[in-house]
């Protein structure tokens, strides 16, 4: 007997921290935390220009974003999304739908910031881009390090599972 | 002629409209007639009783504890608009006295396309006066030729009354006027103040979306101001000529 466990994300279950340069819409980090939950560090200095603003147009996108990937199924265990920032910027996270595109000033699902993580709650099963970028009122260009962390899963999901 | 916005008079239904209602409750949602509402980060935007012009029902906006707090409504309905005249209430005795470093976003004006970086060509905020008064704060987009950080903006020196205050704007494509609490009367009167906006605005292609409500607050204001209800009400909005009231 044969398995074939072909996990795009399985390779995180033994990662339990990415760290990695700014990731943009073209090629986003992906991130899907174990159980016992992951953060993912970087800094948002050379990321993504493409948006004009976002969730709707209700916020403006003063400097550049790191992008990052993630799937939200049943079977979660994480209670919170939460993210330090460091100097130079004031650090926001924003999740939008896939569907709706990377860049695109499309609606947001949830927000939060530095002081205020967002729970699993605010966050529907589904596929998503979780942006870290710098607050609306942030000076042009404005970036800086952070580190977003999951106390939990979202979770590892399996793509594909073969017997033979 | 009045060349308002027959699209746009559905907004004004909305909220102003409610007033000539016989029904004795309010809406439980401004969707429609606005095209929809955002509430992220614990904030809320929600309908009441007890209009800010006298009306049965107003909207009211609280944000949560977060720089991305957003409450408030879209609409949708613009098209590319090269002129954009609105106006709408705010009662922000809420907040109280505002701190030094205390601001928020109250209307946003957004284009067809992005140019600079940004499809935001106007941001109406409220700021902080001296010994904690409430001011208005308008910042447009305009082209390098009027400032080179491609923002045009003035605060006013106006200090918001206690209640409710009448917020009119007229955004040209190489002007914009705003009134703050004009007088009665359908008659434009001369403007509170004016940013002219150089060359002009046509890289952004107009406005395509209005948006009223709070968000984008400064790390002091979430922190001092997050939960508080505020008062919206009576938005209209038309091409061309001069609301009132």
């Amino acid at each position: 007997m044969k398995r074939n466990l072909l996990v795009a994300s399985l390779a995180f279950g033994t990662l339990f921290s990415l760290s990695a340069a700014a990731q943009t819409c073209g090629g986003p980090t992906t991130w899907q935390p174990p159980a016992g939950g992951s953060n993912v560090s970087g800094s948002t200095c050379g990321g993504d220009t493409t948006a004009a603003g976002y969730c709707g147009g209700n916020l403006d996108a003063p400097g550049p974003a790191y992008v990052i990937r993630s799937d939200f199924a049943a079977g979660r265990t994480f209670g919170t999304i939460t993210l330090t920032g460091g100097a130079g910027y004031d650090a926001v996270m924003y999740i939008s739908s896939l569907a709706g595109g990377c860049g695109t000033n499309a609606a947001c699902t949830a927000t939060g910031d530095t002081g205020a993580g967002i729970p699993t709650g605010d966050v529907p099963d589904g596929q998503y881009f979780i942006v870290v970028t710098a607050a609306t009122f942030d000076n042009p260009a404005s970036c800086g390090a952070f580190v977003i962390t999951s106390d939990g899963s979202f979770p590892v999901t399996l793509q594909d599972f073969t017997v033979s | 002629m009045n060349a308002k916005m027959k699209v746009l008079a559905l907004a004004l239904i909305g909220l102003a409209g409610y007033a000539g209602s016989a029904v004795a409750g309010c809406p439980s949602s401004p969707v429609p007639p606005w095209t929809s509402v955002t509430a992220l980060s614990g904030s809320a935007f929600a309908i009441a009783a007890g209009g800010l012009d006298g009306s049965a029902c107003k909207a009211t906006a609280s944000i949560g504890q977060s720089l991305g707090a957003i409450a408030s409504v879209t609409d949708d309905t613009p098209n590319a608009e090269p002129r954009y005249r609105f106006q709408f209430l705010i009662d922000p005795d809420a907040f109280g006295s505002f701190g030094g470093t205390d601001f928020v976003t109250i209307f946003r004006a957004n284009s067809t396309t992005a140019a600079n970086g940004t499809q935001n060509v106007l941001t109406v905020s409220l700021v902080p006066g001296p010994a904690g008064v409430k001011r208005v704060r308008f910042n447009a987009a305009c082209p390098a030729d009027a400032n080179p950080s491609f923002h045009c903006a003035v605060s006013d020196t106006t200090d918001l009354p206690a209640g409710m205050s009448r917020i009119e704007v007229d955004l040209q494509q190489t002007t914009l006027n705003y009134w703050i609490n004009a007088a009665s009367g359908t008659t434009e009167p001369p403007a509170t103040g004016n940013i002219p906006l150089g060359s002009g605005t046509t890289a952004w292609g107009g406005v395509d979306k209005g948006i009223m409500g709070l968000s984008g607050p400064s790390s002091a204001f979430k922190n001092a101001h997050h939960d508080q209800a505020v008062g919206f009400d009576t938005f209209d909005s038309r091409r061309t000529t001069y609301i009132g009231w």
